[in-house]
């Protein structure tokens, strides 16, 4: 009970003051790469720091949506992160199927940001929005055709199961299954973040920007707001890519939240790293590499059925 | 008139709601047979989980919705007869009722007909225009040319049990093997059935229809009459016999397609109750994948996949209900408003209509299958039947199963794109033309039922045991009446739905604390009004915000093979452009490949026929002499060769 205690508050603090280091990794990689000096690690902190203490401007054409957009949207995302498993193997909140309730407020979160950008009346947000709703949909079928990867074998769609259940001593090129889910999850993990190769988040020009469009009549606690939530739907799914990749222990240890940070530090590294050597695609090529990603999960599902797996 | 209608109707309702509530509560009802002058069959109705479950749907959609239309009807007093609107809602509701109880073939068939033809007078009670006139018209060929289909099968039945009965035809599939020409039978059934559902391809008088039928009707339609399509089809599958693997993976197949089809062709759509309509392809074809998940936990013998599939598909029958006339009512409600149909002609409606407004976002998140709303209950009853479906065997069966996950995926991120679209570009922003600059919310009277309709959405979505528990005796009575094995996870049910309440209460919990916090930081602070960032442009324009077209663009583009559209363009010349003009229309894929051309065939080989009509009175006697000679001969031949076999009547 102690335990289960600590390790949910551990859960917490992590969920809390974690996700905003991985943006200053990410930030951090790059300027390197580019050969400059760069901004602080904590930049994140100080950014919603500073954010936390303005006022607010809003647009008089925005209703009650614009304002609570924001709030929504964190507030799915902070609860989907109680249901994914950070430094152990389950999140505070588990039950069957938990792994839906997962991947659908994530959904939520998005339904918000899209409706608070479009009750702006900006064409530009407006598409942003179009664009973030359509790459969002076609990278769907991807997040579960890598789910159920995860899920068949365990015969749960539990996170905490799943990945009790994950066959590690048969991991790699012996069990090829889990490597297609971690790419087509990398790339939905690319998508859902607005990284480069689906959109840069350094970019100036409203007409070729994503996610930064729609957000770009918020200001003050909101943009904190949102700063933070975008930065805790990184640790999101880059969670799932780090419990795919190392065997973290399902009870809680202190060696396995280590494991786990340090693999989140890790992703965040190459993120930066494929983010100073690739240049994004093209919008309308956008779909390919999604669809892309759906076959290689299909790939990876296939593999488990052929081996007799499920 | 109308006043009487509507409360008879409502108290109707209310008291059918009840006592279905009451059977699905207290366990199985009884039936009652009466005998009647007619030939062929008898009065004969009863009640068991599965119909009361319907009966229960039924009656809740068009309780509510009866609230509705008086409001509805009211604007149009004095104008205009409402006398065939008074008569026909309560025909229509009892026309679906008594398909419902009916245990008799005859019966069956009768309602069905009360039912079809009440709601095609209702359809076209705007019947001035031409467009409403033609609409109908689709609808009634139809209706009937499925009917025709519904006869036959249940011709066949009848003949191969002796009688037209549901306790005899059910005889036919308790012989433990199944009947001969099963399939051809479930085939004919899933056509005349799938008809009234809507399932792509036989769908394509549905968006015709439901847009112009009075919306309160379109709701009834929509949230219950197609349901009983799928009701039908049950119905008739428990006189088959066990159910066989194939007809599972047809439902799998034709729900998937549906699904996908209806959801991209509601994205192409500007007129927003054309898009509303083909969203409920889409949900019917969510409602197949959760049947075929049920029928194909028989084929792997898998009682917890029936469970899950049977109940996330009753469960989505009465969700959708709810949600899908909650949005039908919201869209009439802005149509009184404003008078606009199209999305493009609206914008800044939840400013203006707060009550609206924010029904319409419920609507369409619990139809996006969001949390803590009911759609997503019921989709995640079914995405868990997909998970059980896929592990514990390996075949292909089981990889179809996995299959569903994607698909549903993927219809979920669809439906978040339709339905962002219809929110955002027809309530938020700013109004692009006078009439939404002038919309005035509704009244009380027609806010009621909305209201109570989003009140279901929510509370369904926030407390799924309520949902579960109503509808697990239909799926016991739906899993014996099909024999199929029905196993009750009551191990692993409660802790997640349990589960499902405690993510949706905490989303609220956080979200409340979210605000309280916002509030609390900007107290005191400055707080600003100014335009909205335009990118150094200050004279924006209404007009110059995305539209629903431009919004849908990319992806009716990525699946312009499924949604083909009619586009007049018109591109800007020269240094000072005038008049540069872009419309676009989508057509139906299912329409304009599949029925069009069969219809020119059609009319082709019936061009032959119409020479028969030739208007003059001496070639339709010589027609009638001709009958006559040859019938003559025909009776002559039968009697000559079947000696003793007289007393032909007619024989002189």
């Amino acid at each position: 009970m102690m335990q289960s205690l600590v390790q949910n508050l551990v859960h917490l603090l992590v969920l809390l003051f974690f996700p905003l280091l991985l943006l200053g990794v990410i930030n951090r990689v790059k300027s390197w790469a580019a050969g400059r000096k760069g901004p602080s690690l904590f930049q994140g902190y100080y950014d919603v720091l500073k954010l936390l203490q303005k006022g607010a401007v809003y647009s008089y054409t925005t209703t009650w949506i614009f304002r609570t957009g924001p709030l929504v949207t964190l507030a799915a995302l902070f609860v989907s992160g109680l249901i994914v498993p950070l430094t152990s193997g389950s999140g505070p909140l588990h039950f069957a199927g938990d792994v839906l309730a997962f991947a659908y407020l994530l959904a939520l979160g998005r339904f918000f940001t899209m409706a608070a950008a479009l009750d702006t009346g900006s064409s530009f947000e407006g598409m942003g929005a179009s664009r973030e709703a359509g790459f969002s949909a076609l990278a769907e079928p991807a997040t579960f055709l890598s789910l159920a990867i995860l899920c068949v074998p365990a015969h749960s769609a539990s996170f905490a199961t799943a990945l009790a259940k994950l066959p590690w001593e048969s991991w790699g090129p012996a069990h090829p299954t889990f490597l297609f889910a971690v790419v087509a999850l990398g790339i939905v993990l690319l998508t859902e973040n607005a990284r480069i190769p689906v959109d840069d988040p350094n970019t100036h020009l409203e007409l070729t920007m994503v996610h930064e469009v729609m957000i770009l009549d918020h200001g003050g606690p909101d943009l904190a707001f949102i700063l933070y939530g975008s930065a805790l739907k990184l640790l999101l799914l880059t969670s799932l890519l780090v419990h795919l990749l190392l065997p973290i222990p399902s009870e809680g240890s202190a060696v396995g939240g280590l494991m786990f940070l340090g693999g989140c530090v890790g992703i965040a590294v190459v993120i930066g790293i494929i983010e100073s050597t690739m240049a994004r695609l093209r919008l309308r090529s956008v779909p390919q590499l999604l669809i892309g990603a759906a076959v290689i999960a299909a790939i990876g599902l296939g593999f488990l059925f052929y081996r007799g797996e499920p | 008139m109308l006043l009487v209608s509507t409360v008879a109707t409502f108290i109707a309702c209310a008291a059918g709601a009840g006592v279905a509530g009451l059977s699905l509560w207290r366990g199985d009802g009884s039936g009652l047979v009466a005998l009647w002058s007619l030939p062929l069959g008898n009065f004969h109705i009863g009640l068991d989980g599965l119909s009361s479950f319907f009966l229960f749907c039924v009656f809740l959609v068009a309780g509510v919705s009866a609230i509705y239309g008086a409001g509805y009807l009211r604007h149009e007093m004095g104008q205009r007869s409402l006398r065939s609107a008074a008569v026909c809602y309560p025909l229509m509701v009892g026309g679906m009722a008594t398909v419902v109880l009916a245990r008799d073939a005859v019966l069956f068939l009768i309602a069905w007909e009360v039912m079809s033809l009440s709601s095609f007078f209702l359809v076209s009670h705007d019947h001035s225009h031409a467009q409403v006139r033609r609409a109908s018209f689709i609808y009634l060929v139809a209706s009937h040319l499925s009917a025709v289909l519904l006869f036959v099968l249940f011709a066949q039945l009848a003949t191969a049990a002796g009688g037209f009965d549901f306790d005899l035809l059910a005889q036919l599939g308790r012989t433990g093997q199944p009947m001969p020409a099963a399939t051809q039978l479930f085939l004919l059934a899933l056509v005349g059935f799938g008809t009234k559902a809507g399932l792509f391809p036989l769908h394509i008088w549905l968006p015709e229809a439901y847009p112009a039928a009075p919306s309160y009707v379109s709701a009834v339609m929509s949230g219950a009459m197609s349901k009983l399509g799928l009701y039908g089809l049950l119905r008739v599958l428990t006189f088959l016999g066990p159910p066989e693997p194939m007809w599972a993976v047809t439902l799998l197949g034709l729900g998937a397609i549906s699904g996908l089809f209806g959801i991209i062709a509601a994205l192409a759509q500007h007129e927003l109750k054309r898009m509303i309509a083909y969203s409920s392809i889409e949900n019917i074809g969510v409602i197949c994948l959760g049947l075929g998940l049920g029928l194909l936990g028989h084929s792997l013998q898998n009682p917890v996949l029936s469970y899950w599939g049977f109940t996330g598909a009753l469960l989505h029958v009465l969700h959708h209900g709810l949600m899908k006339s909650l949005l039908f009512l919201c869209a009439s409600s802005v149509r009184i408003a404003t008078g606009e149909r199209s999305l493009d002609r609206m914008g800044g409606l939840l400013r203006r209509m707060p009550w609206t407004g924010a029904l319409f976002l419920t609507g369409g998140l619990a139809i996006s299958a969001l949390p803590p709303l009911c759609g997503f209950v019921s989709e995640w009853l079914i995405y868990l039947g997909a998970f059980a479906g896929s592990s514990g065997s390996v075949g292909p069966l089981s990889l179809l199963s996995t299959l569903v996950l994607p698909t549903l995926a993927l219809l979920g991120g669809l439906s978040v794109l339709t339905f962002v679209r219809a929110f955002g570009i027809g309530f938020l922003g700013q109004p692009r033309t006078p009439a939404a600059e002038q919309a005035r919310e509704v009244g009380p009277l027609l806010r009621l039922p909305m209201v109570v309709l989003g009140l279901g959405c929510a509370l369904l979505g926030l407390f799924p045991l309520a949902g579960v528990g109503l509808t697990s005796k239909a799926t016991f009575s739906l899993g014996s009446l099909l024999q199929v094995a029905v196993l009750w996870p009551s191990r692993v049910l409660w802790r997640p739905l349990v589960g499902i309440t405690v993510t949706g209460a905490t989303t609220v919990v956080v979200l409340l604390a979210l605000i309280w916090l916002r509030g609390r930081l900007l107290r005191g602070r400055p707080i600003e009004v100014g335009p909205t960032w335009g990118c150094g442009y200050s004279r924006g324009s209404p007009r110059m915000q995305y539209s629903a077209t431009s919004f849908s663009e990319p992806m009716v583009e990525l699946f312009s093979s499924i949604v083909p559209r009619e586009v007049h363009y018109k591109a800007p010349e020269g240094l000072f452009p005038r008049d540069a003009r872009f419309d676009e229309r989508p057509h139906d894929l299912a329409d304009e490949r599949l029925v069009h051309p069969m219809v020119e065939r059609g009319n082709v080989i019936i061009r032959f026929l119409r020479r028969l009509q030739q208007g003059s009175i001496h070639t339709y006697l010589v027609y009638i002499l001709v009958t006559l000679l040859l019938l003559l001969v025909w009776q002559l031949g039968v009697t000559s060769a079947v000696p003793g076999a007289s007393g032909a009547p007619g024989a002189p």
